[in-house]
């Protein structure tokens, strides 16, 4: 197992990727405030996520050891993520079929940046320990 | 590189809100024009078309699906892997179109005027002030929403900028 391969590490990177993702929905939804018969994206991980990692787990002895792994998902043999994009077709902010709601909008965004700095701060620890333990 | 270009999709709506406050300025500024021959028409008020950038609507239709909640609400369902290419890089807001409105012309009475019609009505131009005045706040406002949207990533980008384990 090498030092950046740990399932946290991996995850906590896609992670980042997915945030990313939703930043850019979101701003894109604010770009389009005035567009008639534009309907709001939201983008949902979260969920998807954990019906991912309600994998199987194979314990076993072996080479006189207990193995707990997590079963690999994904092509590349490790947990994937996946992100949905949703959007509601029926509903009107206002009767040009626009239903950008600019509240919530500007939440999810700043809910997208305070994910993003906590996946940061995650993702520096990490480094922050291979390093002290590189150094040692 | 798709990085820094996700401040892009801000820009573009800031650029579109900017064009429309544009065309209202010029509405505003010719809103006591009258026609200037006897059978041409005054200035016709115009009227900006926004329209999302079209690339990123595609590719979510792309993944799309049609599924029913529970609650009876219609959702359109796009499954985005990650890892794919950045092909949600063309995201945003653009302006299509500038078009006329079909407010009819407002007729005033002026036999005198050389450029009246055979009725003695000269047309002044179908600009509404109160109209022009409120579009113009409603621009304004979407362009802070796109600045402010702005300021928020490049802060993501600035704390992204610090992953290097110090």
């Amino acid at each position: 197992m090498g030092l950046f391969d740990s399932v946290t590490h991996n995850l906590a990177e896609q992670a980042l990727d997915a945030t990313w993702y939703k930043q850019q929905v979101i701003t894109h939804n604010i770009a389009n405030v005035d567009t008639p018969d534009f309907k709001a994206k939201t983008v949902n991980f979260g969920l998807i996520l954990k019906q991912k990692c309600d994998c199987k787990y194979h314990d076993g002895i072996k080479d006189g050891l207990y193995h707990k792994d997590i079963s690999p998902i994904g092509e590349d043999g490790k947990l994937k993520l996946t992100v949905t994009t949703t959007y509601e077709t029926n509903t009107n902010q206002i009767l040009d079929g626009n239903n950008v709601d600019m509240e919530k909008e500007q939440g999810a965004l700043a809910d997208a940046q305070y994910q993003f700095s906590a996946l940061t701060d995650y993702l520096n620890n990490n480094y922050q320990m291979i390093r002290s333990a590189i150094s040692k | 590189m798709a990085f820094i270009s996700s401040l892009d999709i801000s820009i573009s709506g800031m650029s579109a809100q900017r064009l429309r406050s544009d065309i209202i300025q010029q509405n505003i500024s010719m809103q006591n024009t009258y026609n200037t021959s006897p059978d041409g028409d005054p200035y016709c008020r115009q009227l900006t078309i926004i329209s999302e950038k079209k690339q990123f609507s595609d590719v979510l239709d792309k993944y799309a699906r049609m599924s029913e909640n529970n609650t009876g609400v219609r959702h359109s369902r796009g499954v985005y892997y990650l890892g794919h290419a950045n092909k949600y890089k063309n995201a945003g807001a653009t302006v299509v179109d500038v078009i006329d409105d079909d407010a009819p012309f407002v007729p005033v009475y002026a036999p005198d005027n050389p450029l009246a019609d055979e009725d003695g009505y000269i047309y002044r131009s179908n600009v509404d002030n109160t109209k022009e005045q409120i579009d113009l706040m409603a621009a304004q406002r979407s362009y802070e929403a796109n600045v402010s949207a702005y300021k928020a990533v490049k802060a993501m980008l600035t704390k992204a900028m610090t992953l290097t384990g110090r």
